[in-house]
């Protein structure tokens, strides 16, 4: 089998499919202490995009509860049973990758390393998850940490730099565009046998019983190619969200958000990076989570990303970067912050964002002369 | 036109009459001789043939080949139950499971198919039965349905790994799920969860919101996808429980947009019976060519959709060889 570097688990591994790299790749930064499960962006995506027939199941994005929740039904949790708890030694992943599990008797072993998810396990999305994981005593509260807790994970496919559902398609149906790294199911060629949906450890293959064949998230492409954001992002009501594109060949630039982000400051962490497929969703850990918990989720960074994330107030280039989430529908690749405004452009050089650091506050009299009346605070 | 006709001219034509009908009585008595000759070769022919075909069907047996017999019209090209498949020659064939590319078969769960055959002279039909104790009729979410494919070179060397470059296979696939879209209707969602409500589909007039019917409009196709791609597989005005493809080695089928091939599945006590059936001949080059007198190669494969069969998940057999009947 080929070999490849895998910046996520700072080490080579062995990948079945030796493609090209993309030119740049599609990335996302979620930032999970803002999220509110509005499903907003589940819903933006459902009505665009599988609101279909054969599709009534299928959630391209979907927000679920940790540590409970999940869709399809414990997506994760039943892999990480198989494949035992990740091992790192520093930032070098000394467990295996779901590419490098030993081919065993059981069908379930060749690799990727993979499960199927069955029907029912798609029926009931959120429901029963939205629990915290105690319950609070009489005359609890907040004091600073939280012994209680559970936060909103929001997935989308991750467009891998080493796709499970691609390597483990014996139709080669499933591609990566060689322009944005986009990972797509080829519709006129799958056959519906369902390996990828067996081997995406994320489970963002779907099968769609009518049309008989495997569809997935498709990065929203068509708006891609046209400098806008994903339809998730574009909507998402707690503007957690930021769109963009991850240099893939040469240094990571300063003034790309995604690069700065998630290769120079290290602030987003990858979903799961144990897996091997290089997912190219970063996340802002939740800060009120044990470190423990989210290890097993998002790899050794947490606590480096909780420092920036706590210390974001004195660190302007990266505010400002975190800012311009939410403040465009169009693909920011280059980005400033220039006194105290932050600037994003487009990939023609277009200023298409600019958002103040502080918001501008205005402190009203309690009595207006004009109208003769009192205001009162109400918050 | 004329009527008067003066008495030499009858006189003529009378001649003329007499003459034309001794012709007549010739071709006749000839016409006569001729159909009584050739009854005669004829019968002698099929008595030479059915000698022919009863070596050939012993060579046969010898040699584990299979044995394609011909019979006189009405070949059941349709029905896996017809009693001419009672006394048509068996050979049975064993199968193993696909172990030789990922995604492999771990565990097997079909030993062996029967495989038979029948000629009328111009079109042949296969009949594969095998044991299966369940009716595996749907796909879903893990879940996959029964089927069972021939195979068939193309090329002189092809490997019965569904060929390679430039050594071609052809396949003849059926498939329990689409033997009930074609039986009953396309198996929809409904099918599958007859409890599933919706609020609605874009574009759609429903309920009950059933492929074809409710969905005419055709800005209510853009979400199945498939379907605009025309991948066939996602065809659910789908006629034929068969689909014909070609190979050139793992990961390369492709459905031939022409298909001859018809044929019929049916599960009675515990086993499938299915009839594979299309002309010896056609004009199309990626098709099989059956010669009346002629040998050929075929192998198997089958699918058992409740052991996880799909795709390469699969039985297959070595080929076989068959000689069809002069
Ligand atoms: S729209 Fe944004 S805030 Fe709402 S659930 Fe989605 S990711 Fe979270
Ligand atoms: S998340 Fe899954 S479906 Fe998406 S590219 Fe990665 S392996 Fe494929
Ligand atoms: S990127 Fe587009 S297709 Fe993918 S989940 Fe978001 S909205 Fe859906």
């Amino acid at each position: 089998m080929p070999e490849r570097f895998n910046w996520q688990i700072g080490r080579p591994m062995a990948y079945p499919y030796d493609g090209p790299q993309p030119e740049r790749q599609v990335a996302y930064v979620f930032d999970t202490n803002k999220c509110i499960e509005c499903q907003t962006c589940t819903v933006a995506c459902k009505t665009c995009w599988t609101s279909g027939k054969g599709q009534e199941t299928i959630f391209w994005n979907n927000v679920e509860t940790k540590p409970y929740g999940g869709y399809p039904l414990e997506w994760d949790t039943r892999l990480l049973d198989q494949l035992g708890p990740a091992e790192w030694k520093g930032k070098r992943l000394a467990s295996r990758t779901i590419f490098e599990q030993a081919t065993g008797k059981d069908s379930d072993k060749q690799p990727p390393f993979g499960h199927r998810p069955a029907v029912e396990d798609y029926a009931a999305p959120n429901v029963g998850e939205d629990d915290i994981t105690g319950l609070v005593e009489k005359g609890g509260h907040f004091a600073g940490v939280h012994p209680i807790w559970m936060f909103y994970l929001a997935r989308i496919c991750n467009h891998c730099d080493n796709p499970a559902c691609l390597a483990a398609c014996p139709r080669r149906a499933i591609y990566k565009r060689v322009e944005d790294g986009i990972v797509l199911v080829d519709q006129e060629r799958c056959r519906g046998y369902q390996e990828c949906v067996r081997a995406c450890p994320y489970k963002k293959v779907f099968f769609n019983v009518v049309s008989r064949i495997s569809e997935k998230c498709i990065g929203c492409f068509p708006r891609v190619e046209n400098g806008e954001v994903a339809l998730c992002v574009q909507s998402c009501i707690g503007k957690i969200r930021m769109h963009g594109f991850l240099t893939t060949r040469g240094e990571p630039r300063e003034d790309n958000p995604l690069d700065y982000i998630v290769r120079i400051r290290r602030l987003a962490l990858p979903l799961y990076p144990q897996y091997g497929t290089g997912p190219n969703v970063y996340y802002i850990p939740p800060i009120h989570v044990p470190t423990r918990f989210l290890e097993q989720l998002f790899g050794p960074g947490v606590e480096q990303s909780r420092r920036l994330y706590r210390g974001l107030a004195g660190d302007r280039r990266l505010l400002g970067c975190l800012l311009l989430f939410g403040a465009t529908d169009r693909m920011i690749t280059r980005f400033d912050v220039q006194g105290e405004v932050a600037i994003g452009w487009n990939d023609a050089g277009e200023e298409i964002a600019r958002v103040p650091i502080t918001e501008p506050s205005w402190v009203r009299d309690h009595y207006d002369e004009k109208y003769d009346a009192y205001r009162h605070n109400t918050t | 036109m004329r009527t008067d006709t003066t008495p030499p001219e009858r006189e003529q034509r009378r001649g003329l009459a007499l003459y034309l009908g001794g012709i007549a009585v010739c071709v006749l008595l000839i016409g006569i001789g001729a159909v009584w000759g050739n009854v005669h070769y004829t019968r002698t022919l099929e008595r030479s043939r059915a000698r022919q075909a009863e070596r050939v069907r012993a060579e046969c047996a010898e040699r584990g080949a299979l044995f394609v017999a011909r019979i006189p019209g009405n070949l059941p090209a349709t029905d896996p139950q017809d009693d001419a498949w009672d006394v048509a020659p068996v050979l049975e064939v064993p199968l193993q499971r696909q172990a030789l590319t990922m995604p492999m078969l771990e565990q097997a769960s079909v030993a062996r198919v029967e495989l038979q055959a029948l000629t009328d002279g111009s079109a042949i039909a296969f009949r594969v039965s095998w044991e299966d104790p369940t009716q595996d009729t749907h796909v879903d979410a893990g879940r996959f349905a029964d089927g069972v494919a021939l195979q068939f070179p193309l090329t002189r060397n092809a490997a019965f790994t569904m060929g390679d470059r430039d050594q071609l296979v052809q396949i003849l696939h059926w498939t329990a799920l689409w033997q009930l879209d074609v039986d009953e209707h396309f198996q929809d969602v409904q099918d599958l969860h007859p409890n599933m409500w919706v609020d609605l589909y874009w574009f759609a007039e429903g309920p009950p919101w059933r492929l074809p019917d409710s969905f005419q409009d055709p800005r209510s196709l853009q979400w199945l996808v498939g379907y605009s791609a025309g991948n066939p597989l996602s065809d659910f005005r789908r006629r034929s429980p068969i689909e014909e493809l070609v190979a050139e080695g793992f990961g390369t089928l492709t459905v031939q947009p022409r298909a001859v091939a018809t044929g019929r599945g049916v599960w009675s006590d515990g086993r499938w019976r299915v009839v594979f059936s299309r002309p010896l001949a056609t004009d199309d080059p990626l098709d099989y060519r059956f010669w009346l007198g002629g040998s050929g190669k075929v192998s198997a494969a089958v699918w058992d959709g409740s052991h996880g069969n799909v795709g390469g998940r699969k039985h297959y057999s070595n080929w076989v060889d068959f000689e069809v009947s002069p």
